[in-house]
């Protein structure tokens, strides 16, 4: 086999790989909430704005 | 008389905050407390909001927020019958009332620290917390080493960042958290900061003070005393106290709240080994004396009272919560939303809550003023009480904030004076980055021609030059023009500008349902969309919140700088900063545009209030800028070595692939056709160049309408063809979906052109035509694709920016169905009416 296109099909493949890991990751990987995480202000918010409107 | 009433320059005394809710506990957090001078400073170019000056610092208020403040011209009104500050609070005040309650023995203890400070190991986990713009990130940065963003504006940390140090043998793990005034639950950084506390147990709480408005800053210092955590006060800006000709005698008052304080300077590093070593003497004592707060008669009565309320309640239920008792009770008496929700889990929550009612009604009966308002004041009282003593009066006043804000706030240069320095900006941009970009061309060309004449031909090659130094290097050249723009954001938010030009913004935000406070994420937008959408966690109203964070999108990021650029320079070199500013402003149009729409369907809920503290102009560090400018350009570099060098590989395959050796062989057979033309002497040497070059064209062209790349880009041509953009074009707008760069190293792979030599990807693109011979990019595809690259997807990254703020999938779909439709309707009304014009 041709030496330059056994590279690219080398290099493909890890691109490939690398690929399929970014989209595994954006899609199935849990991500971490930081600041809102579990915190109540939204909820506190709505109701006062209900409050507020009231 | 009201404070919306008060003349510029006139001084006045605050009698009384009117209103509800999250406004009201704000305003009095930030010093609004009865009896405290306040002055009105100035009024913003279109009269409103207007900035006061209050405990030292400066904070601007709309009119119809300063009509809630209820005010008197005559001091003497006020002191009369104002508990606040009367005289200095001495120790053994302090102590007695400590001690007292201790007799009293209505409070368990609670131990939240697990070593209960008799700490073995030597590791401590340090937060930081303090006001916002106090200088947290600026120590963290230098104790760490870390690279965290700062700027001079309140809210520059929406996130906790921890980075790690060692010190005299000691692991230090430091969490950088967001600035907050208080430790209410209105907002959701406030609570973010308490859960943060309370959850994660730092062993020490280093407690950054800026030193220039120390009595505001002090009041977050007071509800930490309240929570009994291990504590060292970082006195920041110390310098700053110094110049104003002022003296603090910081260890006497800090013998007084029984919390070691230290001055530092955090941009230049002093006072930062000395806090590491007072944070490890708190870390080793084996006891913590906690002082507390004297709340006054009447409130410490009430106290008392739902301490012993809470004694027919298991002390095992709610020491989970990790919060002394005292604590809790004063939370229930304010009518802390996150304690009540807390107290309801408890057995007989209505017992409590009736009682803690009849107090209420006690304290408002007594005081005369509302359960909030009291601790507020008995705090702010505590706190001027201890400084009243300690701290002198300013002797040297600068003048340099009031003279630049004279300027840059003034009613009639005010806004040319910002418009002026976004024009400045993108002409630095442009025409300054212009030199640098040519330079890197012409090494990124040499490189291209480099291998192209040294390297055996096949697929490699083609990789190679084709797919990586074409992707990659039709990016890399924009990095002067990223660095300058940087250069300028950078200066932006370290003066203390930014939150100037949300000052004087503020007026115009408010026609479209939103406030000076979003104006500040739109301008971080036009560096880059995510951390932008991110500093949203600022606005404290989630409805305006959420349009914010749709809006952000419209404003030109720096990855859409190189497409701008590209085409800017190739098609219109003439007027390219004014179509650049066109470009900007037209995406912000398009944002006010969205925002009015927002408010009046999806979003109606009232507005909150205005309230946004206006920092003093300080000079920016060159180290601060150039840090600042390095890590976006690193950034910008690390983007080159991974999605882009993916992006470029993967279209090229695409557009490599399959090959076709039948049809390659016709076109060689053409090619030998010609040669013997050339060879019989029928044919000229310049027709045999010129057709031989032809058929290399057709050849391309052929080869890429068949590989995979071409078939999709065939399968959307027909929804983009009416814009005018032909395949190419929709392929790379397609792959620039994941970030906004691939457009050009697309198109850097798609446009090879048919010159032996590697041209630049201007070039490429003013050659390119269609079969006809007519160009691909006249002056409307020009147009119509440029504001398509403003205004559709925005990238994948702030799709999930947007998804995890709103915490839905929803709205983040909403964000990119509404942003490409609506690229594709001004894209085809620019195209389709265009024709019928010329």
């Amino acid at each position: 086999m041709d030496i330059q296109l056994f590279i690219v099909i080398i290099i493909g493949i890890i691109v490939g790989i690398i690929l399929i890991r970014a989209i595994y990751r954006f899609f199935f990987t849990e991500r971490d909430h930081s600041i809102c995480g579990g915190c109540t202000g939204c909820d506190i918010h709505k109701e006062q704005a209900r409050h507020l409107n009231r | 008389m009201r404070l919306s009433e008060l003349q510029t320059g006139q001084k006045a005394y605050i009698v009384k905050v009117n209103g509800s809710g999250a406004f009201r506990k704000r305003i009095l957090e930030m010093g609004f407390i009865r009896g405290e001078e306040v002055k009105s400073i100035l009024n913003a170019p279109l009269k409103d909001p207007i900035k006061y000056e209050i405990m030292e610092y400066e904070v601007s208020l709309r009119r119809s927020e300063a009509v809630m403040i209820e005010i008197s011209i005559l001091a003497g009104d006020i002191q009369n019958d104002a508990p606040y500050k009367k005289k200095p609070i001495t120790e053994e005040e302090v102590q007695q009332n400590t001690e007292a309650s201790h007799d009293s023995g209505t409070e368990p203890r609670i131990h939240h620290y697990k070593n209960g400070g008799n700490h073995t190991d030597k590791k401590i986990k340090v937060a930081l917390l303090g006001n916002p713009n106090s200088g947290k990130t600026t120590i963290f940065n230098l104790a760490s080493g870390a690279h965290e963003h700062v700027g001079n504006y309140s809210g520059v940390t929406v996130d906790s960042k921890e980075g790690t140090l060692r010190h005299n043998g000691y692991e230090f793990t430091l969490i950088d958290l967001p600035g907050t005034y208080s430790l209410s639950a209105y907002t959701p950084e406030e609570l973010f900061v308490r859960k943060h506390i309370l959850d994660e147990k730092p062993d020490v709480i280093v407690n950054v003070v800026s030193a220039s408005a120390a009595e505001r800053n002090l009041y977050l210092t007071t509800e930490l005393i309240d929570l009994q955590v291990p504590m060292v006060i970082a006195l920041n800006m110390y310098d700053e106290l110094e110049e104003s000709g002022r003296t603090f005698e910081y260890e006497t008052f800090g013998s007084l709240i029984n919390t070691p304080i230290l001055p530092t300077v955090g941009k230049r590093g002093e006072g930062i080994p000395q806090l590491l070593e007072k944070v490890i003497d708190v870390y080793k004592k084996e006891e913590y004396d906690y002082v507390r707060i004297p709340y006054g008669r009447v409130l410490e009565k009430s106290i008392g009272i739902m301490e012993r309320e809470f004694k027919s309640v298991d002390p095992t239920l709610y020491a989970g919560w990790n919060m002394p008792l005292r604590y809790i009770c004063v939370k229930l008496l304010e009518g802390d939303k996150d304690i009540e929700k807390r107290v309801r889990t408890l057995p007989q929550p209505e017992q409590i809550f009736s009682r803690r009612d009849k107090e209420r009604a006690y304290i408002e009966k007594l005081l005369r003023e509302d359960p909030e308002s009291a601790f507020t004041n008995a705090r702010y009282g505590f706190i001027a009480g201890g400084l009243k003593e300690t701290l002198t009066e300013k002797t040297q006043f600068s003048e340099t904030t009031k003279l630049i804000d004279a300027l840059v706030t003034h009613k009639y240069i005010g806004f040319p004076l910002f418009f002026l320095f976004l024009w400045v900006m993108f002409e630095a941009t442009f025409r300054l980055g212009n030199y640098p970009m040519e330079w890197i061309e012409w090494l990124v060309e040499q490189l291209g021609n480099l291998v192209r004449g040294n390297m055996q031909e096949g697929p490699l090659k083609a990789l190679v030059v084709d797919g990586i130094i074409g992707g990659v290097g039709g990016v890399i050249v924009f990095l002067p023009n990223i660095v300058i723009l940087y250069l300028f954001i950078a200066f932006m938010e370290d003066s203390g500008y930014m939150a100037r030009a949300a000052f004087i913004m503020d007026k115009l935000m408010h026609r479209i349902g939103l406030h000076g406070k979003s104006f500040i994420p739109l301008i971080m937008g036009f560096g880059c969309n995510v951390p932008a959408i991110m500093a949203t966690r600022t606005i404290e109203s989630r409805s305006s919140r959420m349009i914010t964070m749709f809006i952000v999108p419209f404003m030109s990021c720096s990855a859409r700088l190189p497409v701008y650029i590209l085409f800017v320079s190739a098609f219109i070199p003439k007027y390219g900063s004014l179509v650049m500013l066109g470009l900007y402003a037209f995406g912000i149009l398009i944002a006010a545009f969205t925002a009015r729409i927002l408010r009046k369907t999806a979003f109606k809920e009232e507005e909150t209030p205005f309230v946004m503290e206006l920092p003093p102009y300080r000079m920016p560090t060159s180290k601060s800028i150039i840090t600042h400018m390095w890590d976006r350009s690193s950034q910008y570099l690390r983007k080159m070595g991974g999605p882009i060098l993916i992006a470029s590989i993967v279209i090229w395959f695409l557009g490599y692939f399959p090959q076709n050796a039948e049809r390659d062989a016709a076109f060689d057979n053409e090619i030998a056709m010609v040669d013997a033309q050339y060879d019989r002497n029928e044919i000229s040497h310049e027709e045999r160049e010129e057709k031989v070059t032809g058929i290399e064209h057709l050849r391309n062209t052929t080869h890429q309408e068949n590989s995979y790349i071409g078939n999709i880009g065939k399968f959307i041509e027909p929804a983009m063809r009416p814009l005018g953009f032909d395949w190419k074009i929709s392929v790379s707008l397609l792959s620039g979906m994941a970030a906004k760069e691939i457009v050009i190293s697309t198109m850097g792979v798609l446009y090879t052109g048919d010159s032996e030599d590697q041209q630049s990807l201007q070039h490429r693109l003013k050659a390119e035509s269609y079969a006809d011979g007519s160009p691909i990019f006249t002056p409307l595809v020009v147009a119509g694709f440029l504001l398509f690259v403003l205004i559709y997807f925005p990238c994948v990254a702030s799709v999930v920016a947007i998804k995890e703020e709103s915490h839905s999938w929803r709205w983040a779909l909403f964000s990119v169905l509404y942003s490409t439709g609506l690229a594709w309707l001004i894209a085809f009304l620019v195209y389709q009416i265009g024709n019928l014009l010329i």
